[in-house]
Formats: C-alpha cells, structure tokens, sequence
C-alpha cells in the first residue's frame, strides 16, 4: 500500500496504519480463501460421482457433457465475468467468501456495504475492506444456521409463518436492492441517479440479459470518473 | 417426483456429503472472521468498529436469510433436501441453480420432477449442477490473486481512484438490481422505492441525531418496511 492509501485513512483513523498488518491480511486471506475453495470443489464432484459410479445411475457421459455444455454456453462467461465484476466493491477476502458461500447479490454486498456504512468507513479503504469482510463472514454464518434450522425444521417453521409474512417475502429483492441503492444514493445522490437511470435503461434494452449487469457496472465507472476527472488529478 | 427417486435424493450418503460441504464454508467464515478481527487494530479500527460491523452484519443477513430460505423450501420437493441445501442455500443461488437443473433434466428428456424423472435423470441434474457450479469456484480460485495485485497497483498510483471505482461499481450494480427487480409490477416498483426511502431517511436521522445504532439497523428496517409496502400495495 502506498502513501496515498494512508492519506485516504488519515482523516477517520488516529492511529498510523501499518501497511504489513494488511499485507498479512492479503496474504493469508489468499491462503485460506484458495484453501477452501480447492476443498470445496473437491466435495461438490463427491455427490455426481457417488450417485454415478457408488450407485450405479450413471446416465452416460454423453449427457452429462449436453448438460455442462447447455449450461456453460448459457451461464459460462459469468464465470469470469462477475468476480471480476464485484472485486472492486467485495476485496479480497471478501470474493474468497462470496463466492463460496454464494447469493453474493441479494446477501454478501448489502451485508458488506452495511457494515461499512455503519462504521462510516469510506470504500476502498483498509477499514472499508475489514469492515466488509466482518459483515460478509457474519452473513455467511448466519445464512447458514437459518437455511440448517428450516431444513431439518421441515418446512415447518415456514408453514407456521402467517400467510401475509410470507406472501411479503415476494417483494425482498427490490426491498434489498432499493435499500442498498438509497444508502449509496444518500451520500452521492447525483451518482444515484445516474446509477438507476443506466440500469433501468439497459434493463429494457435488448442486450443479452446476463451481461446487462457488466454494462451497467462499466458504464456507472466511466461515468463516474469522468465527472470526477478533475479531482482525480489534484489527488 | 416418484418416491424412488426421493428416496434416493434425501438418503444418507447425500446428506453426509451436504454436511461436509456446510462444514467447508463455516470453516472458511470463522477463519475470515478471527483473521479480520486479528487485523483491525493494526488498521486504526477500534474495537467498538468491530463490533458495529459484526453487529451491522448479523442485523442486515436475517432479511436475506430468511428469502433464501423460502426458495430453498419451494424446492426441496424438486431435488431433495441435500442437494437444495447444497447448491440454493450455500454456493449459489436460486436462480442460477434452477437453471442448471432445468437445463440438466432437459438433456436428459424429461421434465424435472415430472414424468420420467428417475434416478438417472436426477443424477444428470447433479452433474450440471455441480460441474457447472465450479465455474465460478475455479476462477475466484485462481485469478483473486491477480485482481488483488492489479488492484495494488491501482491504488498505488492513485487511492483516490480506487475508492471511486468501488463506489461507482456498487452504484452500477445495484442500479442494475434494482430496476430489475422493479419490473415486476407495481408492487414490486413500490417496494423498491419505500425501501431507498426508508434507507435515506435512516442515514439522515442518524446524522442529524448522532445515533450509530440506527445505522445499523437501517438495512433491515428498510427491507421490512419496503416489504410490507410492496405487500400493502398488492392486496389493494
């Protein structure tokens, strides 16, 4: 990290920040991050290749090949495309877990971007990047002993719900997705603006639907710096 | 689905295997935990940060918790028990793990959990699923490195840039997200518009207030508050 990273933090953090305590941070959050995505990819071939070969219902590569291939052509690119698309805002640490634990859009970012707006940490500091990868890990945990207990709850905590509670549940993505929007917005209105003019336009555009986020995402940046090209340079 | 195949998608076997894949990530999450709260402090983060971050954390994921739970139960008649834990509620998500499975029962001519939809139809929706799945593990495995180092370099030459780009990356983002999930209905529209106003209003008071802790319920108070709004509106 260079000076001007400190020069970012010295306005809310006392204290002079160590650029090794971050460092080993990086460092073993890429160890324990390829650690347990490798482990994870080795136990998500356990269950195929016990239901193929351990029990005999193997259906014949050539359909598995269909099967992998129909979904690569209509998902694949996504493989790439959205870690590189949320790092900017998940970090390091927080794409090792985003991307394990999954359902980064409706979860893992409004998590993290809570927890740094709580503690009003500026994004793409240091304090920004830990406080993310405080909420994220949480989220993970949390997420986690919710979906165990209804699972072998049976459905029957859901079905204790009151219908209207559940039926509510119908609206939690726009209610998330809104609510991250308002607290960015909040700060930057201007860019809010611009950020849901984009979106719903491309929405409505006849693009490929899986890369609209990307565009979306590309063109917010552009814009952004554009309008902030001069403050950059005095930077 | 005919209850062979049920049998076989809740038996034991997949079970241990689902427990191993939860053991995985709770492994990770404890790890990322003690090692952010180790680092902190060498930061310039107080320990009351920590704790508000937790705090704001735990606050925020009950929403979103308790969403995915509700697909995960659609579905769990669909692909059993294991399998719906292992894919909708860890690793991916809803709409990417139907997919797969859809597309996995297509190759295979049946219809999932129709007609035809024996054991090895069930087997080729867990290959599609779980091959198609590592996607993603594959290059956050090998790549975060080079994003982590590209990013340095970034912020080397100009931290304020950085911070922009992180901003404006979110903003697209969820610019993006929620124009999507507002083209429901309207319902749908409300929702998303009492929530960002809910939120807005929050931060302000918490501002003008000086109380943190409303900052950290502010997430979850919108979701509430939105989703009631969206459910008002729609039995009008």
């Amino acid at each position: 990290m260079g000076m001007n990273q400190e020069h970012v933090n010295a306005r809310s953090v006392p204290a002079p920040a160590k650029a090794a305590g971050m460092d080993l941070f990086h460092e073993k959050a890429h160890f324990w991050g390829r650690t347990t995505l490798w482990l994870l990819i080795v136990a998500c071939l356990l269950p195929p290749l016990y239901l193929s070969f351990g029990l005999g219902y193997h259906p014949g590569w050539g359909v598995i090949l269909a099967g992998v291939v129909g979904y690569a052509a209509f998902i694949g690119i996504m493989w790439v495309l959205e870690p590189i698309t949320y790092y900017p805002t998940l970090g390091i640490a927080g794409t090792y877990m985003a991307f394990l634990t999954g359902n980064i859009a409706n979860m893992c970012l409004p998590c993290s971007a809570a927890a740094q707006n709580a503690i009003g940490a500026e994004p793409g500091t240091k304090k920004a990047e830990i406080a993310g990868a405080l909420g994220i890990a949480i989220a993970s945990l949390v997420n986690i002993a919710v979906i165990i207990s209804i699972i072998l709850g049976g459905s029957y905590v859901i079905t204790m719900l009151p219908a209207q509670v559940e039926s509510a549940f119908a609206f939690v993505l726009p209610a998330i997705f809104g609510g991250v929007l308002g607290q960015f917005a909040y700060k930057n209105p201007l860019y809010g603006a611009i950020a849901l003019a984009i979106g719903a336009a491309v929405v409505f555009s006849p693009i490929f639907s899986l890369i609209k986020i990307v565009i979306c995402v590309v063109l917010t940046i552009a814009i952004v710096l554009f309008l902030e090209r001069k403050n950059l340079k005095e930077a | 689905m005919n209850s062979d195949v049920m049998a076989l998608a809740n038996s034991a076997p997949l079970w241990i295997m689902a427990f191993i894949v939860v053991s995985i990530v709770i492994f990770q999450g404890i790890v990322f935990l003690r090692l952010s709260i180790k680092t902190a402090p060498e930061i310039g983060m107080s320990s009351d940060e920590v704790k508000s971050s937790i705090k704001t954390g735990f606050i925020s994921s009950l929403g979103p918790s308790f969403g995915i739970a509700i697909v995960v139960v659609s579905l769990l008649a669909l692909l059993g028990s294991p399998i719906t834990l292992m894919r909708i509620g860890i690793i991916g998500s809803a709409a990417t793990e139907s997919a797969a499975a859809g597309i996995g029962a297509d190759v295979f001519g049946v219809e999932l959990g129709g007609a035809g939809f024996n054991e090895q139809a069930f087997t080729t929706v867990v290959w599609t699923m779980c091959i198609g799945g590592t996607g993603w593990l594959i290059f956050t495995a090998l790549f975060t490195k080079s994003l982590g180092s590209f990013q340095k370099k970034v912020v080397n030459k100009n931290a304020k840039a950085m911070g922009l780009v992180s901003t404006a990356a979110m903003l697209g983002a969820f610019g993006y997200l929620a124009s999507d999930a507002m083209t429901g209905g309207i319902s749908y529209i409300v929702t998303g518009i009492i929530s960002a106003a809910v939120m807005m209003l929050l931060m302000f008071a918490s501002q003008r207030l000086e109380v943190n802790w409303l900052k950290e319920w502010a997430l979850g108070i919108a979701l509430v508050i939105g989703m009631t709004g969206g459910y008002m509106t729609s039995i009008l």
